[in-house]
């Protein structure tokens, strides 16, 4: 077996575990959110521990460069000893960005897993703990960013190990009210991501033990979650961070290249993308004879497919995607999925003719659901 | 058959880099030179080297290089030498061999991993020319 490696933040889970930041209560710290939650009145609910605190507030958006950089600039005025990123993906991806940022003298776009932070200056001085408010993203245990350069409408993956929270709050608290658009495009990214972690090329026993049981909890508990049951909400909210870990730790594939594009290019907000493209993508991998698919229904005991059409019928959440937006704009989808990084890490690496018939798979689909 | 990293080597691999459709369309936007170090260990006495100047899908230049110093080349990619062969070989991906510290990448990273399809076909090409080892 070729050399891997397996990274995971300490993870605190299950109720009240937002009390672990007691533990923090005399450092310096700054809480980051948006205008979302911070409206929710979540903060206080976090600064309640700490007795050192002040709050950052990011624009409720799509994460760009730009706000990264702004959070570093404010960061390096405060000079805090502790950040705690607080909301969902888009609010922890900048801050991952932000506490890299606020100590290298580093283009953003430079942050690789192969970049010596250090060599910039990096010597990780604050900690970062991160405390999801949505299912779905895994972004407080992931050591990837995803940032969107605005003027290039493109998403930026950046990635390293340094930029992995020390410590994920995965506290049911938040999600329990979550509104239903984000229980949907929160659960398919977890689901995304589970099911590519266990098909991607790098997947491994680790990655693998943790992607097969956040699927098993994600198949049982999605709908019911939508449903508003609080212990399904509990459990969604757990394998998210599982299936989180689980791709970190492998990677993600061709859905993501996809969806990737599809969201720059569109606006299509992450989650409602990855639903859209992962059917298509995996009957495209089982025409292909891709052994892992097989592997993943053993192990499950299931068809996965038939299990995310259930899920997508149950849910419509084909109601939600722009499918003449997509349609008239599969070429440059195509071309642009080509270029991302997360195209070679699947099971194999498509042809761009492969993924326009991908595309047009999700078009059919879409237009054969409305009808 | 080519010694690894010979001028002999390095024109066989740009023949089979410049018949690749594949390759050319991947990096139809690149522009930038590489210098790809193989350090010494157990099992070499001292360090190779060979320059490949890559543009627009296509591999412009390239040959065995005694003195580094002399070229100034956007990208560096070095590791030892049981690590190529094991990369060549396919016992080793590029990007697992980047991240775990088996090889070491400098240049522009952000356009590096806009390429990857690209860098992952520069591997696999590497892979069929027939090489003969040092060892």
């Amino acid at each position: 077996m070729e050399m891997w490696r397996f990274l995971s933040p300490q993870i605190l889970f299950g109720a009240d575990s937002t009390e672990y930041l007691e533990r923090f209560e005399k450092r310096r710290a700054v809480i980051v959110t948006d205008e979302v939650i911070k409206n929710l009145d979540y903060v206080s609910d976090v600064s309640k521990h700490l007795e050192n605190s002040e709050t950052v507030t990011i624009r409720a958006r799509e994460p760009c460069i730009d706000d990264a950089l702004e959070l570093a600039e404010e960061m390096r005025e405060i000079e805090p000893e502790v950040i705690i990123a607080l909301g969902g993906g888009s609010v922890i991806d900048v801050a991952k960005a932000g506490r890299i940022l606020m100590e290298a003298e580093i283009e953003p776009e430079e942050i690789t897993p192969f970049t010596s932070l250090e060599e910039y200056g990096f010597r990780g001085k604050t900690s970062l703990i991160a405390i999801p408010t949505t299912s779905g993203t895994g972004s407080e245990a992931t050591w990837a960013i995803v940032l969107k350069n605005i003027k290039e409408r493109r998403k930026v993956i950046m990635a390293h190990e340094r930029a992995m929270p020390e410590i994920a709050i995965v506290d049911p608290a938040f999600v329990y009210s979550m509104p239903d658009h984000l229980v949907i495009s929160g659960g398919f990214d977890a689901l995304s991501h589970a099911v590519e972690a266990f098909l991607s090329s790098f997947s491994n026993p680790f990655s693998d033990s943790l992607a097969l049981n956040s699927l098993r909890l994600i198949l049982d508990n999605f709908i019911m979650s939508y449903g508003g049951d609080r212990d399904a909400r509990e459990k969604m909210h757990i394998s998210a961070t599982m299936a989180g870990i689980a791709f970190s730790n492998s990677q993600v594939g061709v859905v993501h290249a996809l969806a990737h594009a599809a969201g720059a290019l569109l606006g299509i907000p992450h989650g409602l993308a990855v639903g859209a493209f992962l059917n298509p993508v995996l009957e495209f991998y089982a025409e292909r004879g891709v052994e892992r698919l097989g592997e993943m229904n053993r192990n499950l005991g299931l068809n996965i497919l038939r299990e995310i059409e259930r899920i997508e019928a149950e849910l419509r959440l084909f109601e939600y995607i722009p499918v003449s937006e997509i349609e008239s704009h599969r070429s440059e989808i195509a071309e642009r999925a080509m270029e991302d990084s997360c195209i070679v890490t699947g099971p194999f690496v498509p042809e761009r003719e492969d993924l326009e018939t991908v595309i047009e798979r999700v078009v059919r689909r879409c237009m054969r659901e409305e009808s | 058959m080519p010694k690894l990293f010979s001028d002999e080597w390095v024109r066989e691999y740009m023949k089979l880099l410049n018949e690749s459709k594949e390759y050319e369309d991947a990096a139809k936007d690149w522009e930038g030179d590489f210098l790809f170090v193989v350090e010494p260990d157990e099992n070499l006495d001292k360090p190779m080297y060979i320059y490949l100047d890559l543009y627009h899908g296509k591999a412009r230049e390239g040959y065995a290089v005694d003195d580094p110093s002399k070229v100034k080349p956007a990208f560096e990619f070095r590791g030892r030498y049981s690590n190529w062969k094991k990369l060549i070989d396919g016992d080793i991906d590029p990007i697992k061999g980047l991240v775990t510290g088996k090889f070491r990448l400098k240049g522009n990273m952000a356009k590096v991993m806009r390429y990857a399809r690209a860098a992952k076909i520069l591997v696999e090409i590497a892979r069929k020319v027939e090489t003969e080892f040092p060892d």
